[in-house]
């Protein structure tokens, strides 16, 4: 199933939503987003935020950061596919 | 007997784990941290019949991967503490996620009982779960719960007692009568706990009705499901990992054997298995035995014959098996109404996500936004404009009166210099709060995500990177978060792509400068102009992305991803009022200092005269002032968009400051142009109630409004409002500079603003963001894209006897 899922980003090249990945699985969707959970724990897919972490806006100064800034609109989150997951070591 | 128990409760966050351990122990709870850690720790007393249990709330996992402090300390206390039974408390609407940290523990090799919780939600979802198959497949009893209501907890207790006396070998006393759930002999529960009294036979307990009615307890001790994997011979509960993948654990397990201590300490499949995921926790706790390299040989040989194999890590298709397994026994237990079934939320999905419908709805509603934003909040500008035009300008000149000071540069400079800069900010507030209202309904339904949904897939799909939408998004609220947006993006070259591309995204800033021109010249089509304008610039990004990306930017395809898509729910009027006003009073609060200062800034060259024979300060022609000389060094070169004066020259440079100043330098300049003239009394109560009347009216007004949006007029007696100075001195400038085709224009001026230089705070993020070289691309290359679309419309538009 985790494995289905990368291959079915790949193969989409683009955006795919979970409910779409649910269907192609035929899995709960809340099964899809638990195995997507699993597959950032294994640095195969990373959350992607809509903004740099830790930048504060220059423009009002009226917030903490970008994070709160009320001018931005909601963004879903988004998984992207890590192209080259890190290789963990092993001891040898 | 007085018997003693440790009970460890495990489930995922928000199954509902921790109403049953409250149930459970009531007051007999002791809260405090995980030895060394921050995590909260809960324990408590349950005492059943003659039996204590020592019941233990394992922090909510969804897995026990050691990822995080939670799943290392629910994993530690299953492995080392070895409690008597573990509850895995499952949301049972959610089996097929619940499952995961369930095989998980299961896997550990320790008495579990599960917890079918939030069973009375069951039949709402239309779902039926086979208990008897899945106590069978888990070889675990398995218990309907529906904790809220202290159901099914009775069931629990025995069924947890019962497994823990026989898997401490203890002798088994003979099952009390309330046991018999049928019978009529069923004592009062202990602890204030309901029997779970369902209708439905498939709810009773299911271990049960797995093994039939008068099974002795002893039958707890269930063999697994007899999975007997042909290459291993397995006859416990296992994840059937396939042949590959069980070789290698077999072989592990081999070596796993010579080292007694591991041995003792952990189950050698699990352990076998947690090498092969290369758990670093484990990894680490097994290094410190002597000797253990050879384990890691072996792992490692083991690592590398299985990637030769599947192409894939090892920890990759031990998940993909263990979901697999998962899969698999959620269709043969789970029967559910639902399953074949589209629920709404996708139903609707299916619509507002289609490649073609999809984008009408998007257009439809974004017209709806825009013409909303200017329907209603034109009758409360106009409110705005009337009483600082009006009651307000008047009690400073009375003031200024009084205290002599009437024709000085004081009066000047309230009257002309703040009330003008201040005008400029309050005619925004309705203008954005009504904006801001609808793109928050929207946002809360859930609708918006669908449609970053649906352009992120567009722009792919045509070859642009779909993330660039996003700080395109965040473009539409502010460009400067937009530009520090991009940091997002790693590869450089996409970066300055998508920061080229977020100016042409018409910011809030532009916004009042939409309303107020579209408002004068197309007052019936004021908000069809808007989202011409919005979708004008969108369409424009994309084509000058879309050029881009085939030749100065080409590059490889962007990595893709997966979105989240809220469910859909009905917006909370909290919670849009929370959306509204954060960023009303947020752009206010960043618009403010930036027009007063433009405003005073204005005043001052307004008032400082230049080549102007008598004129001095604050006393000069306007056109003689040193602000009309220096925008009438530029207003030639705009003759052919149509709006060449001086005074349109002057609101377009100041608009680099900020779009938001184009506006309120306009009234400034009028403003001037006009001056008014005192009242001989000023009675400042009647004109209290004035205001008071007239906002009255502009309320009433802007609910008149509503029905128009979608084009009804229920007040057809509306023939239009007088038109205020400041849009009388436009119109009348814009039909003398174009040589009577004001509305073409007025468009052309509108699409100059759209696309011409971003603002200077803008332009500065872009020079940190992308250096100096894209900065200048941006400043000029925007002007002259701005000059040439402008010239192109009036002049094509004059050509085809359009406006």
């Amino acid at each position: 199933m985790i494995k289905q899922i990368l291959d079915i980003l790949r193969s989409r090249q683009g955006v795919v939503s979970v409910r779409e990945l649910a269907q192609a699985l035929q899995a709960q969707p809340s099964a899809v987003e638990g195995m997507l959970q699993e597959l950032v724990r294994m640095g195969k897919l990373r959350y992607e935020s809509g903004h740099a972490e830790g930048e504060t806006c220059v423009t009002c100064g009226g917030c903490e950061g970008t994070d709160d800034c009320p001018l931005l609109f909601f963004v879903p989150r988004r998984l992207q596919l890590v192209e080259e997951p890190p290789t963990k070591p092993t001891e040898s | 007997m007085n018997e003693n128990y440790r009970i460890a409760l495990a489930g995922n966050p928000n199954c509902g784990k921790t109403t049953i351990f409250n149930q459970l122990t009531g007051m007999n709870q002791h809260v405090g941290n995980w030895p060394g850690k921050t995590v909260e720790m809960k324990s408590g007393v349950c005492r059943f019949e003659d039996t204590t249990l020592d019941i233990i709330d394992l922090p909510g996992t969804y897995s026990l991967s050691a990822y995080s402090q939670e799943e290392i300390i629910a994993r530690d206390y299953i492995i080392h503490e070895k409690p008597d039974v573990v509850v895995c408390v499952l949301d049972a609407t959610n089996l097929e996620r619940n499952l995961f940290l369930t095989a998980q523990i299961r896997e550990l090799g320790v008495p579990v009982v599960v917890a079918l919780n939030m069973a009375d939600l069951l039949d709402a979802n239309g779902m039926v779960i086979d208990t008897e198959w899945l106590a069978k497949a888990l070889g675990s009893p398995v218990i309907y719960t529906a904790a809220n209501h202290a159901d099914g907890l009775q069931e629990l207790l025995e069924t947890v007692t019962e497994t823990a006396r026989n898997n401490s070998g203890r002798p088994i006393p003979e099952p009390h009568p309330h046991h018999h759930r049928n019978g009529s002999q069923a004592a009062a529960p202990t602890n204030g706990l309901k029997h779970h009294a369902r209708s439905h036979q498939h709810h009773h307990i299911a271990w049960r009705r797995a093994h039939g009615k008068g099974h002795h307890p002893h039958h707890l001790n269930l063999p697994a499901r007899q999975h007997m994997l042909a290459y291993t011979h397995l006859q416990d509960f296992a994840v059937d990992y396939g042949r590959e993948i069980e070789q290698e654990i077999v072989a592990l397990i081999h070596v796993i054997e010579q080292f007694p201590a591991l041995e003792a300490e952990f189950p050698t499949r699990w352990l076998a298995i947690k090498l092969l995921e290369q758990d670093a926790e484990i990894e680490a706790h097994v290094h410190e035995v002597p000797g253990s390299e050879m384990i890691f040989r072996a792992a490692e040989h083991s690592l590398t014959h299985l990637h030769d194999i599947y192409g894939s890590d090892a920890d990759t298709m031990i998940a993909d098996r263990r979901y697999g397994w998962i899969n698999g026994l959620v269709r043969e237990v789970v029967k559910s109404a639902t399953r074949s079934r589209l629920l709404f939320s996708d139903s609707v999905d299916k619509i507002v996500t289609h490649k073609v419908l999809g984008f009408v709805i998007f257009f439809f509603m974004m017209w709806v936004v825009f013409k909303a934003s200017t329907d209603l909040a034109t009758p409360l500008i106009d409110f705005i404009e009337g009483t600082l035009a009006g009651p307000i300008t008047q009690w400073v000149l009375a003031l200024l009166n009084a205290l002599n000071l009437q024709n000085s540069w004081v009066s000047s400079f309230l009257g002309d210099g703040i009330i003008a800069g201040v005008g400029g900010v309050l005619a925004f507030i309705p203008v954005l709060f009504f904006l801001y209202l609808t793109l928050a309904i929207l946002e809360d339904s859930g609708y918006m995500a669908r449609a970053a949904f649906l352009m992120d897939r567009t722009m792919h799909s045509l070859g642009l990177h779909g993330k660039s939408f996003l700080p395109m998004v965040l473009g539409f609220g502010c460009t400067v978060p937009a530009l520090y947006g991009t940091r997002t993006e790693r590869n450089q070259r996409d970066r300055i792509l998508i920061g080229l591309l977020v100016p042409f995204m018409s910011c809030s800033a532009k916004l009042p400068v939409y309303v107020i021109i579209a408002t004068i010249f197309f007052p019936r089509q004021a908000g069809l102009v808007i989202f011409a304008l919005y979708a004008m610039g969108v369409l424009t990004a994309f084509l000058i992305g879309l050029v881009l990306k085939k030749t100065l930017f080409k590059d490889k395809e962007a990595a893709p991803f997966v979105m989240e898509l809220p469910p859909y729910h009905v917006p909370t009027l909290k919670s849009i009022w929370l959306h509204t006003w954060e960023r009303t009073s947020a752009f206010i609060k960043k618009a403010w200092t930036v027009i007063l200062t433009a405003s005073i800034v204005i005043w001052l060259l307004l008032a400082i005269p230049v080549n102007s024979p008598g004129g001095s300060f604050n006393d000069v022609p306007i056109e003689e002032s040193a602000f009309a000389r220096m925008s009438q060094l530029f207003s030639p070169a705009l003759q052919p968009t149509g709006f060449g004066s001086w005074e349109s020259a002057g609101a377009l440079i100041t608009g680099i400051w900020g779009k938001e100043i184009v506006i309120s330098t306009y009234a400034q300049i009028y403003n001037l142009a006009e001056e008014a003239e005192p009242d001989d009394e000023v009675n400042v109560l009647a004109d209290l109630g004035g205001i008071a009347l007239d906002l009255g009216g502009a309320l009433f007004d802007t609910v008149k409004s509503v029905p128009l949006i979608i084009g009804i007029d229920l007040f057809e007696d509306d023939n239009g409002q007088e038109a205020s100075r400041l849009s009388s001195a436009i119109r009348a400038d814009f039909e003398q500079t174009s040589g009577g085709h004001g509305k073409l224009a007025a468009f052309s001026l509108l699409v100059f603003v759209l696309y011409y230089t971003p603002c200077l705070i803008a332009l500065n993020a872009e020079r940190q963001e992308l250096g100096w070289q894209w900065m200048l691309v941006t400043a000029f290359g925007q002007l002259a894209f701005a000059w040439l679309m402008s010239t192109l419309i009036f002049q094509g538009g004059r050509l085809l006897g359009i406006g």
